[in-house]
């Protein structure tokens, strides 16, 4: 991928007004994407950042201790907490898996790092592409400039 | 008058040509959009599988069927979704080839197109100095 941009950096000087302007909206399209996913994995990430802390705070309560359970957002019924130490993780694709305290924060835990690894990813590739359309850009004044010198 | 004729014929013969070309387009971005949705379900998967392997092979795993979660067998959660990966890339794979397939079909097209312009750009070149 960098390869092929800095060998693109070099023909940058070669392409006319045209090829320039086509570049560089399809670079604006690539990181208009690109921010999208960002943004929606930052989403994810926060989803899965509460229910670590929901999970956690669940850890703490007492034993038996009376709580009311959704239903429908205006409808509660009562239930009472049997184990809090025992949780139910979609896993994705319809499995759930039964997992103890540790194991479900140790899974939160790993699905949140995962995620920052990826948003740390596409946040340099965004900043790579927002680089290039920089220079594509500056190229393309440059050229419009001198044509209008030209003329 | 013969040579408006002819034209008229190529004419008509670049329309139908056109027409195909569109179609192939539809069925490639119609491809991608397959892809798309199978390279996502692959993903999920992957990531599944990966976390089934980190589990004690007494743990609960359980399916959720319509609105009922039925407790699974974790050899054959595992085999499961093994084998959807395994079904998923291969209908992936499927996918490339015809993708394949359908861009050489496309470029030929595009070929054929082009030649057909020139010969009506040229033959209305001819009628214009007669």
């Amino acid at each position: 991928m960098a390869n092929k941009e800095t060998i693109k950096l070099e023909s940058l000087s070669e392409m006319n007004i045209y090829q320039l302007g086509s570049l560089r909206q399809q670079l604006e399209q690539e990181i208009e994407i690109l921010g999208r996913s960002v943004e929606q994995l930052i989403t994810l990430q926060n989803r899965f950042k509460q229910s670590e802390i929901c999970i956690f705070k669940q850890s703490q309560t007492e034993e038996n201790s009376e709580i009311l359970v959704p239903l429908t957002s205006s409808l509660y019924v009562q239930g009472t907490i049997k184990d809090k130490k025992k949780f139910l993780i979609d896993i994705g694709t319809g499995y759930y898996v039964e997992k103890e305290l540790e194991g479900a924060l140790d899974y939160f835990s790993r699905k949140i790092k995962f995620l920052a690894a990826e948003i740390e990813k596409l946040t340099k590739l965004t900043q790579a592409k927002i680089n290039f359309r920089d220079s594509v850009l500056e190229e393309f004044q440059f050229k419009t400039q001198q044509q209008v010198a030209s003329n | 008058m013969a040579s408006s004729a002819a034209t008229r014929e190529l004419q008509r013969d670049l329309e139908n040509k056109a027409n195909d070309l569109s179609k192939l387009q539809k069925d490639i971005s119609k491809n991608h959009q397959i892809r798309k949705k199978y390279t996502i379900q692959l993903g999920e998967n992957e990531l599944v599988l990966k976390e089934l392997d980190l589990l004690n092979e007494d743990a609960n795993v359980y399916k959720l069927i319509g609105p009922v979660l039925v407790k699974q067998d974790m050899a054959e959660a595992r085999a499961n979704v093994k084998k959807r990966i395994e079904y998923i890339s291969a209908e992936l794979k499927r996918l490339d080839s015809t993708l394949q397939d359908l861009e050489e079909k496309q470029n030929s097209k595009k070929e054929t197109i082009m030649k057909l312009q020139q010969k009506i750009q040229s033959l209305q070149a001819g009628k214009g100095k007669a």
